[in-house]
């Protein structure tokens, strides 16, 4: 089995557990087993370090790096703010300089950054090492006749240079769609597909613009496609289709009735038939009605059954 | 002992302005051999150079050192003036203290005084121990290469034949024509592309003194101006175009199929294809890349025998042919056949390529209602995919609105930071044809800003306008692909400062102009050297347009850099009356300025052969024994030989070694070695 570091971040943690349960109980399955990261801090967030100081950004990131260095384990998270920033970081450790004067305050900590760890996220880590055709035998209930709109989210696309895994055309992933789609299920195109979700700090700042940006996305996801859910592999993006739907639709904003919304371990853990108490449990959003249509007997794929 | 003046050149304030003229020329007075020093506020003006013409003439100097700005392009004057006053012109040498001091130490006119002192001191150095040399002539090959039959190549070519002067003209397609004659109409008159260009593409191939080589390729050049050899590719057409009479009932035969270049991939043509209906000459090709063998037999092997009858059953294309110019059986060489050409100069014009829309991930490439300008002006023509009518790609429907997006590639720091000249003109072009025909149809054009400089140019942009077009300042940012194949355009309007968004049914993109890609290779074969902007450089960007730092080589047309064709047009003039100066006069001249070795010091160890970049250096016998010979014409004087001769038997005339260890003397003595 390939073991990978599992950086896990604060969001899915603290905000989503059952994301992390449902990325636990998923991957060794399918031949992958998740190291955890002892002693990992923050990745630090986008509005912290990253805002004001590149070597304490780098410093931060660098230390949670050198966990998995000296394990010689690649690294993996779920969350895109998370995969950015560590991304970035390393990025920027590719400047000698930067190194060095980084290395420097890590030798205070007897770390010393080396650059041998690449960083996924795990969405790459199920599209590129683990691969379509793996997914598609761990099944147990073929998703076909679902369909779904995807939300890759920005920090898993942009600055597309820096990415071990990069989309051809990021302004088009198909990543998650690929992975979507590997389930059975239907992911028709939506013209707003690269859109801003307005998460983040749009969201902190200026809600109402934020909600004006999400509302044009999810007004051309219904339009465009009748979706059954929405799938991310963002847990901010998540949030954010969870938490201001039901504000729009209070508002009398949209008149449709909310999309669930799934990050795309929990779609997959429930199609591979885990229990959604564990894998998919909190939402806003009620989901039974859509998880009970995942998990129809009727589904079922009988050589699994 | 020589008799050195120096004539110090103010060069308006180009020189002046930093330097302290005055104090240059009294530092060059005391200059050892130095016999007369004086400035001036411009020394190519006429009455500078009558100074020192003056001089000469009254026998007070013997050696010429001018203190001005660059040898490219003032030498050859001053060499002119002291040659007409008597005087051997290579006794001359050039102190560049414009760009090797006033120009690069703006900053510090003392400094810049200072060196260019040295500057004057070391070329005093040199001339105190020039010789005089004498000009050589070599006889010219009376013909002409010109390479590119588009418009550039094809008003060359015209030119030069109506000169008198025996042209080549290589096409690599299997037509002439280039862009010129996939275009519908022409700014800012609007008359039709092909109306105006198919006449001269007749004329030029019937021409008595053009021969026109289409489907061909330079393969080789080598010589020098007057006498280059060329080496041209005829590719294999698998077609006797002696037979061929361009009927095209092959192409009709003919099942395969791939994309159409002429019609920029917009639809697909027939592996037997015959390029456009006006393609001159008219012949059929075909295009092994993309036949199929449906006859099922391999070039070159004979046919089966039908059982029944004892007929040979041939392939569809060969059964077609009503002229027997389809012969699948014969040996056919794949790779065509050289024909060699000698010719006294060449005329490059190989034109451009624009940019394919994958290039620009945000602008939706995959939509196939996203297309080029190039394709526009295809769906424009009525030789086109839909005759000229505006369907778009998606559903041969009419779209309502059509989308113009401007700089695509061209003035942005990711591709090409040069503007491509003539997008906006063509751009409003197709706006104006397409508004005059569909007056209903929204034009939205999207300009960071509009260059229309031209003679009529700006008329017909503001005409445009009042025709009812809309015109947006400010970058689309992206496109976004909505159901039924339409797009969100993403848009930002400076004039109201705010981001817009609408719907469009066709987007078209005005792609960067750039070099095509096989023009490296070209390059290499012809030593033609890169520009910044990745065009072929010309000799000098001001005076010398055409001409290139080869002799005997010029440049015509979009190669050299994006150009529209009243440009192309007239550069191709001026490319052809260059090009025919070294014909006309029957002979060129080669600088004294070359390699010559001294038998009696070479030793024959022939290290000198396999350095020399133009292949100018050959073994030969010398009194019974191997001696390194060189020959003249082909020698640039570039001195590779000089230094790597381990004998010292190589000498470089106007380089001679005690010329270069004066002029270092003077530099390294800080300009005080008054001895050397």
């Amino acid at each position: 089995m390939e073991k990978i570091g599992l950086y896990l971040g604060c969001n899915i943690p603290l905000k989503a557990p059952d994301i992390e349960q449902s990325i636990r109980q998923i991957l060794p399955p399918l031949g992958v087993e998740p190291v955890d990261l002892e002693g990992a801090a923050c990745c630090p967030a986008w509005g912290t370090a990253p805002s004001f100081d590149l070597d304490t950004w780098c410093a931060v990131s660098s230390r949670n790096i050198t966990l998995a260095e000296e394990q010689g384990l690649d690294i993996m998270t779920g969350c895109n703010s998370c995969f950015g920033v560590l991304s970035e970081a390393k990025h920027f450790m590719e400047d000698g300089e930067r190194r060095r004067t980084v290395n420097q305050k890590l030798a205070k900590i007897n770390r010393s950054f080396e650059g041998t760890s690449d960083i996924y996220h795990i969405a790459h880590v199920l599209h590129k090492k683990v691969g379509m055709e793996k997914i598609r035998e761990g099944l147990k209930f073929d998703l076909g006749g679902l369909k779904i709109a995807v939300q890759t989210g920005c920090h898993s696309l942009w600055p597309s240079d820096v990415y071990a895994v990069k989309e051809e055309n990021p302004y088009q992933p198909t990543i998650l769609k690929d992975l979507c789609e590997a389930t059975g299920a239907e992911v028709p195109h939506y013209s707003r597909l690269g859109a801003c979700c307005g998460m983040g700090g749009m969201r902190s700042t200026d809600m109402e613009k934020s909600l004006k940006l999400f509302k044009e996305k999810l007004v051309s996801i219904k339009e465009e496609t009748d979706a059954d859910m929405i799938v991310t592999t963002c847990s901010s993006c998540f949030l954010q289709f969870d938490m201001s739907q039901p504000i729009l639709r209070e508002r009398g904003e949209i008149d449709f009735e909310p999309l669930p919304t799934f990050y795309y371990t929990q779609l997959l853990a429930l199609a591979m038939g885990c229990d959604p108490s564990q894998v998919a449990a909190l939402s806003q959003i009620d989901r039974s009605a859509i998880i009970a249509r995942i998990q129809d007997e009727q589904r079922l794929i009988k050589e699994v059954a | 002992m020589a008799k050195v003046g120096v004539y110090v050149c103010h060069c308006g304030s180009n020189i002046a302005g930093v330097i302290d003229v005055s104090a240059v020329r009294d530092y060059a007075e005391t200059l050892p051999d130095v016999v007369i020093a004086r400035k001036d506020l411009f020394m190519c003006s006429d009455s500078g150079q009558e100074m020192v013409k003056q001089d000469v003439r009254d026998g007070l100097v013997d050696r010429v050192v001018v203190a001005a700005c660059t040898p490219r392009t003032h030498e050859p004057i001053f060499r002119a003036a002291i040659e007409k006053a008597g005087l051997n012109k290579y006794l001359f040498e050039m102190a560049n203290i414009r760009d090797q001091a006033s120009w690069v130490h703006g900053h510090d006119h003392e400094g810049a005084t200072e060196k260019a002192k040295l500057v004057v001191a070391s070329a005093v150095g040199k001339a105190r121990h020039l010789e005089p040399l004498e000009d050589k002539f070599v006889d010219v090959t009376d013909a002409a290469l010109v390479i590119g039959g588009g418009i550039g190549g094809i008003s060359a070519a015209l030119e030069l034949a109506n000169m008198g002067h025996k042209t080549f003209l290589v096409e690599k397609t299997p037509s002439i024509g280039g862009v010129m004659a996939q275009l519908d109409k022409t700014f800012p008159t609007n008359d039709c592309s092909a109306c105006i260009l198919t006449p001269m593409m007749v004329d030029a191939y019937n021409h008595p003194n053009i021969e026109t080589l289409t489907y061909s390729e330079v393969d080789d050049v080598s010589g020098y101006i007057g006498n280059f050899s060329v080496k041209i590719r005829r590719k294999q057409a698998y077609v006797d175009w002696d037979k061929c009479t361009g009927c095209g009932d092959c192409a009709a035969k003919c099942p395969a199929k791939t994309p159409d270049e002429f019609n920029a991939g917009l639809s697909d043509r027939r592996a037997a294809f015959i390029m456009f209906p006006q393609a001159v000459p008219k012949k059929a090709v075909i295009d092994m890349d993309a036949c199929i063998n449906c006859g099922g037999r391999e070039i070159g092997s004979e046919p089966k025998l039908n059982k029944k009858t004892g007929a040979p059953i041939l392939a569809p294309c060969e059964k077609a042919c009503p002229a027997d110019a389809i012969n699948r059986s014969l040996p056919l060489d794949p790779g065509g056949r050289i024909k060699e050409v000698e010719v006294g100069s060449i005329v490059v014009a190989t034109g451009y390529q624009v940019m394919d829309k994958g290039w620009f991930k945000e602008m939706a490439p995959d939509s196939p209602n996203v297309i080029t300008a190039l394709q526009l002006e295809r769906i424009i023509s009525a030789t086109g995919p839909t005759e000229g009518k505006l369907l778009r790609p998606s559903d041969n429907q009419k779209p309502k609105t059509i989308t113009f997006v401007s700089c695509m590639g061209s003035r942005d720091a990711n591709f090409h930071t040069y503007c491509s000249r003539f997008c906006c003109m063509y751009m409003i072009k197709q706006a104006r044809l397409l508004k005059e025909k569909y007056p209903e149809l929204v034009i939205n054009m999207h300009f960071i800003d509009v260059r229309t400089a031209g003679k009529d140019y700006d008329e017909y942009y503001t005409g445009a306008r009042r025709m009812g077009i809309n015109f947006f300042k400010g970058k689309v940012g992206g496109l976004e692909m909505l159901p039924e194949d339409k797009l969100r355009v993403l848009a930002y309007d400076m004039e109201s400062a705010e981001s817009i968004e609408y719907a469009s049914d066709l987007v078209v993109l005005a792609t960067a102009v750039e070099l095509p890609e096989d023009a490296q290779g070209l390059a290499q074969k012809l030593g033609l050297q890169f520009c910044g902007s990745n065009f072929f450089r010309e000799l000098h960007p001001k005076l010398g347009p055409v001409e290139t730092s080869t002799e005997g080589l010029f440049l015509a047309g979009c190669c050299q850099g994006p150009k529209d064709i009243p440009d192309t047009v007239s550069q191709a003039k001026g490319a052809a009356a260059a090009a025919a100066v070294p014909l006309a006069q029957g002979r060129v001249k080669i600088e004294p300025i070359i390699s010559e070795i001294i038998p009696e010091n070479c030793s024959g160890c022939g290290i000198c052969v396999p350095l020399c970049p133009y292949d100018a250096i050959a073994m030969s016998e010398w009194a019974g024994t191997a001696r390194a010979a060189i020959e003249m014409s082909a020698c640039k004087g570039c001195g590779v030989c000089t230094s790597a001769c381990p004998s010292g038997a190589i000498v470089l005339h106007g380089y001679e070694e005690d010329q270069i260890f004066a002029q270092i003397a003077a530099l390294t003595s800080g300009g005080r070695n008054h001895a050397g």
